[in-house]
């Protein structure tokens, strides 16, 4: 059991973190929603109603976007960008799609590697996109449940205002639905882009996601 | 996993897309109040047209023509119509009703009360430009 648990570590523990975080976020988001109802002198809704409501899923679906499109984007744009010293670089002799042989696929494969890796043709094509693949429809299913979702919160506004409601394309014009989104993607490219360069002269010790602390500051696609 | 996680995220879109889940229930219920108003409002019954209000609605009607909602409530420019279509968001509605007007409704305690009643829209994008109302909050 210790061991199962000590070999899942790192998804547990961030498993645990995002149910902690989602509740806490329902519970301040509902009390912060009947706050501005009070100040509209209007009545609060319940727990339930509030998370069955647009309001909370255009504000918890516009942060999974953004983090999903920062994730796609470093997976794809790593295959092919580098930065020298940065161990989130490859070495800056390996950009691009790298050979067969290096990602063991068709004939280079193993016993052991996955049976989409091996067989060749279409399926070893999207296996090897897979995660990009993946990534990239949950970030527009996330980002479209945001636009939806996010029109309802804002037309809800607009009446209690005496304004007429928008339909789905306005709203993809409005500047709530660009505010929305590009507060969340301008931070989680600052977040990505500073740990690609910090991690050139800072270390972590014991960290995959650092150099050994001894490494030295040029060295590329280094872990430790 | 993957087919599951997009039919989640599907539903979860088709649920939030109306007001948020169980819309029809509420779009039903703030027509009915939109009804009652007008009902009352064609048999002269001043208490059951403003019964039909929201709290502040009352008060800011009271308070334009200095006399009880009951009373003040006729003499205000509105005429019955009929309700022709009614959109609902969160705790807001609008119904748009046969004469080219427009109603405005917010849930409370109690139910869906009109919060706005006999508004136009003021000319412009009505997406940018409140409506001139008759009576609101």
């Amino acid at each position: 059991m210790s061991t199962r648990l000590r070999n899942n570590g790192l998804g547990l523990f961030f498993g645990g973190l995002f149910l902690l975080a989602v509740v806490g976020e329902a519970l301040v988001g509902h009390s912060d929603y009947n706050h501005v109802q009070a100040a509209h002198h209007s009545d609060g809704i319940s727990l339930a109603r509030y998370l069955t409501s647009s309001s909370f899923g255009a504000d918890l679906l516009e942060n999974w976007q953004s983090e999903y499109l920062q994730f796609t984007l470093y997976i794809l744009s790593t295959v092919w960008l580098l930065q020298r010293g940065s161990p989130e670089s490859k070495p800056l002799d390996q950009a691009g799609g790298e050979s067969d042989e290096a990602q063991l696929i068709g004939s280079h494969a193993r016993k052991n590697s996955p049976l989409w890796a091996r067989v060749g043709g279409l399926r070893t094509r999207l296996y090897s996109n897979s995660l990009v693949i993946v990534m990239t429809a949950i970030w527009l299913g996330s980002w479209g449940v945001q636009a939806v979702a996010g029109r309802v919160s804002y037309n809800a506004n607009q009446l209690s205002h005496q304004e007429a409601a928008v339909n789905l394309g306005q709203y993809l014009g409005t500047s709530d639905f660009w505010n929305r989104t590009l507060q969340n993607w301008q931070s989680e490219l600052l977040a990505v882009g500073s740990m690609a360069v910090l991690s050139i002269y800072l270390r972590q010790r014991g960290s995959p996601e650092s150099k050994p602390v001894g490494s030295p500051h040029d060295a590329t696609g280094v872990t430790g | 996993m993957l087919r599951r996680a997009l039919l989640l995220m599907a539903a979860a879109a088709l649920c939030l897309s109306a007001t948020g889940c169980g819309g029809g229930a509420d779009r039903a219920q703030a027509r009915a109040t939109t009804e009652r108003f007008f009902a009352a409002l064609q048999r002269h019954d001043g208490s059951g047209a403003c019964a039909q209000l929201s709290k502040d609605t009352r008060a800011s009607i009271e308070s334009q023509v200095s006399k009880p909602c009951a009373d003040a409530i006729g003499s205000l420019s509105l005429k019955p119509e009929r309700v022709m279509s009614v959109q609902v968001f969160i705790t807001n509605a609008k119904a748009d009703v046969s004469g080219g007007e427009s109603v405005f409704l917010d849930r409370d305690k109690e139910g869906w009360r009109v919060s706005a009643v006999g508004c136009k829209p003021q000319g412009g994008t009505p997406t940018n430009i409140p409506f001139d109302c008759e009576a609101q909050a």
